[in-house]
């Protein structure tokens, strides 16, 4: 009996479905690869993102390194016997000397709400950490706030500052992953898009295809992409139904 | 189909016959005229076939030629810290090394190895790709094929899949003419024989190509 197919297919699908369309065989199979991660890393950064939780100790400099996979941070929290405080961005704090200052990527991150005193919670990621897995961990708002963080982009570093000591901490980091290893799984919705850029980028490369075609490869590409954008950012039914119920009120009838 | 000894047969036959141009006829002993088979017979896939192949994308051309050699046995080259096999017999050369057509595990041809060129190692070594797939890669070198650090630890032996060139077969193996082909093997193992230039076949209007 047959099975349906998966939501999900491996990053080595791609290679294979343009080799299959262009009725090649495997000698350029190794380069269409390297274009899918290219077009991976950039759905990662737009209408893919890959959102992942990891747990770091503080060193004796009061920093952390970034996880190496880390494009940019969504929320940083200090596990503090097991309640977790986000903390407070401050972009006065000094980076450690000899680092060059870096240079501000996204100054308005959910994080920046905690500077307006907001007391609502976070919640972090579903992850696995220590063999265990954690969904939905909640953590506090900014309003209890007990120490702050300066990102240093340049050094690929996070520098806290605390009245206490804060070497050895473990703080909790959510960041948006480049998300590519030997395991990625490509959702089925993302599979034209994927298709669109390597057929752009080889087709690219190429002197003899016109530029017409590249014209209209590009095009499909933003095409596939805006589309696949859309499809994950639409509203879900109950979604709506949250919505309009928020923002609604009855008035008395007259 | 005819296997490699029925060629040289009928190839032998054909110059002990009337048939022949009378200043070959009976003059050529059966191994030399063998070696000039095998001489039309690579022509025939190089300069032919594998061209007609790769203008169509009609890889599956070049299939009937291939001859698996399983348990081929992955060596460990020390000095150099790098693994490797020597293939049982030197393919045919083709362009990108198309003579090697798969390598893969024994029992799982899926886990089949990614070609590589064999200077763009450094390259491609430097790429997402080559940290992201974890399949072995391969590159030729003379009659050793070399693998690179994605080897699996325990893989001990290779299925190889080869196009050997006519010398290299044994006499029972299929050598597969495609029809109307025939006829140019003779006229191909003449001109040979003769010491003739082997004269252009191929019908793409480029002078450049035999």
């Amino acid at each position: 009996m047959s099975q349906d197919t998966a939501a999900y297919v491996s990053l080595e699908y791609i290679p294979k479905h343009v080799i299959m369309s262009r009725k090649e065989d495997d000698r350029f199979y190794e380069t269409y690869l390297q274009f899918a991660i290219d077009g991976y890393t950039e759905l990662n950064m737009s209408a893919l993102p890959s959102v992942k939780v990891v747990y770091l100790t503080i060193n004796e400099q009061n920093t952390v390194s970034f996880p190496n996979d880390m494009m940019d941070y969504v929320l940083i929290g200090l596990n503090s016997g097991g309640r977790i405080h986000t903390l407070t961005r401050n972009r006065n704090l000094v980076i450690p000397v000899n680092q060059t200052c870096g240079e501000w990527v996204r100054d308005n991150l959910t994080t920046d709400s905690n500077e307006n005193g907001q007391v609502d919670g976070y919640m972090f990621s579903d992850h696995d950490y220590d063999g265990e897995h954690i969904s939905g961990r909640y953590a506090m708002g900014g309003g209890f706030n007990s120490a702050y963080y300066r990102v240093d982009y340049t050094n690929r570093q996070i520098i806290f500052l605390t009245n206490e000591g804060m070497s050895g901490m473990t703080i909790i980091l959510e960041y948006t992953s480049s998300g590519i290893n030997s395991n990625s799984l490509v959702p089925r919705e993302a599979i034209q898009a994927l298709l669109a850029f390597v057929h752009m980028s080889i087709d690219e490369h190429d002197k003899n295809v016109s530029d017409n075609l590249k014209e209209r490869n590009l095009r499909k590409w933003r095409d596939q992409r805006d589309l696949l954008y859309a499809r994950r950012h639409s509203f879900t039914l109950s979604e709506f139904l949250d919505e309009k119920y928020l923002n609604l009120s009855q008035g008395v009838k007259r | 189909m005819r296997t490699k000894e029925n060629w040289i047969d009928v190839v032998v036959d054909y110059f002990a016959s009337g048939d022949c141009p009378q200043e070959m006829k009976g003059k050529y002993h059966p191994e030399i005229v063998a070696f000039h088979i095998g001489i039309a017979v690579d022509y025939l896939v190089t300069k032919v076939l594998y061209p007609e192949a790769s203008r169509d994308n009609n890889w599956g051309m070049l299939d009937v030629y291939v001859k698996a050699y399983p348990n081929t046995e992955i060596l460990y080259d020390a000095e150099r810290d790098e693994h490797y096999s020597v293939m049982p017999v030197q393919p045919i050369n083709l362009p990108a090394n198309r003579g090697v057509r798969s390598i893969s595990a024994m029992k799982d041809q899926k886990y089949r190895f990614i070609y590589r060129d064999n200077n763009t190692s450094n390259t491609i070594g430097g790429l997402d790709v080559d940290s992201v797939i974890l399949t072995p890669r391969y590159y030729v070198e003379g009659i050793k094929l070399f693998y690179s650090d994605h080897i699996l630890p325990n893989m001990s032996k290779v299925l190889l899949k080869l196009i050997p060139p006519f010398d290299s077969l044994d006499y029972e193996d299929n050598v597969d003419i495609p029809q109307g082909y025939g006829k140019l093997v003779f006229d191909l193992v003449a001109q040979s024989l003769s010491g003739k230039k082997l004269e252009k076949v191929s019908n793409d209007n480029n002078s450049n190509i035999p």
